[in-house]
């Protein structure tokens, strides 16, 4: 199954979903116009990806910032990647924030908490 | 005479704004600095090009804590705008909602104001939903944003729902909804939110 390969812009994330590796990683600022329809093909890859290969994930996620919305959208793609786990799947969720971004670090936490999934949070102060 | 009136000349034209009123506007308040002001078509090039100024304009670290909460409130707040506020011109097919925002710098604090026209009974909705979550402390907002996040859409609902509730969560103090009742059950209405600078 092919990639899925989106360069980033001031206001959405670049994605690089790789289906051989099964690394999927968001990178930069999420707060489009229409968050649902952003997220969409990206949901609709997972899923994909879940039934196809049957493979590990590990979901990185590296923001300076995501609007309410983007937030809402965060947690219909971690239900998914629950489901997943449910069904046997594994995951990790690496969620990346820069040093003392209390803002992202606490979005990550909030949305995951509660959650069943693997996930670390992890600060970090190079910029890339 | 004043230099206001001098501005102003030979008193009010058939313009909506005169130019005494502009002036008025320039140079309301008075000892605040005010860092934007927009009024218009809240497109989505133009609500980045605001969020990314008003960052950029501050004279902090942009990757600092005031710094960060500011951005994230003037986003849900032109968001807002964008979406639900009733005067709406199609933009490139899609309907884009007007209205006006400003963001003021006093000494320990800045302001941050939206303003636009709903339907009165919009208004009534929303008042409610902002008294409820103004008498939320912290924890039941935290809870209260996790049980919305987890909810089921409504049908054509493109926000999330908790853009207010994160908008509380991050401001100083109440947010501050007046109103100004306008002809045909409409009203304008706009959010007054302070934001304490810390360092």
């Amino acid at each position: 199954m092919e990639n899925l390969l989106l360069e980033r812009s001031k206001f959405t994330m670049s994605v690089d979903f790789n289906a051989e590796t099964g690394v999927l990683s968001l990178v930069g600022n999420s707060y489009p116009e229409d968050a649902i329809s952003f997220f969409e093909p990206l949901n609709k890859w997972m899923e994909k990806y879940i039934e196809e290969t049957k493979g590990d994930i590990i979901f990185n996620v590296k923001l300076n910032y995501l609007n309410s919305s983007s937030s809402k959208c965060f947690m219909d793609m971690f239900d998914i990647l629950e489901d997943y786990v449910e069904d046997g799947g594994k995951v990790k969720v690496n969620w990346y924030y820069f040093e003392n971004d209390d803002e992202v670090m606490e979005a990550g936490e909030e949305l995951l908490e509660d959650l069943s999934l693997d996930y670390e949070l992890i600060e970090y102060s190079e910029e890339e | 005479m004043s230099e206001s009136s001098l501005i102003n000349g030979n008193g009010k034209t058939d313009f909506v704004m005169t130019d005494s009123d502009l002036f008025d506007l320039y140079s309301s308040g008075g000892l605040e600095k005010t860092i934007l002001m927009f009024k218009g078509i809240l497109t989505q090039d133009i609500l980045v090009m605001l969020a990314e100024m008003l960052t950029n304009n501050l004279s902090t670290d942009p990757r600092q804590k005031t710094t960060k909460k500011m951005f994230s409130i003037f986003v849900e707040l032109a968001q807002n705008i964008h979406r639900y506020s009733y005067e709406k011109i199609t933009v490139n097919d899609k309907l884009v909602g007007a209205g006006i925002v400003l963001v003021n710098e006093f000494e320990s604090y800045y302001s941050l104001i939206s303003g636009n026209v709903i339907e009165h009974k919009v208004y009534l909705n929303l008042k409610k939903n902002i008294d409820y979550l103004n008498s939320l402390d912290g924890d039941q907002l935290k809870q209260l944003r996790k049980d919305k996040l987890k909810q089921k859409r409504e049908e054509n609902e493109k926000g999330a729902g908790v853009g207010l509730i994160d908008i509380k969560r991050k401001a100083t103090s109440n947010i501050i909804l007046n109103v100004k009742k306008l002809e045909n059950n409409m009203s304008f209405v706009s959010f007054f939110i302070k934001l304490d600078k810390e360092y």
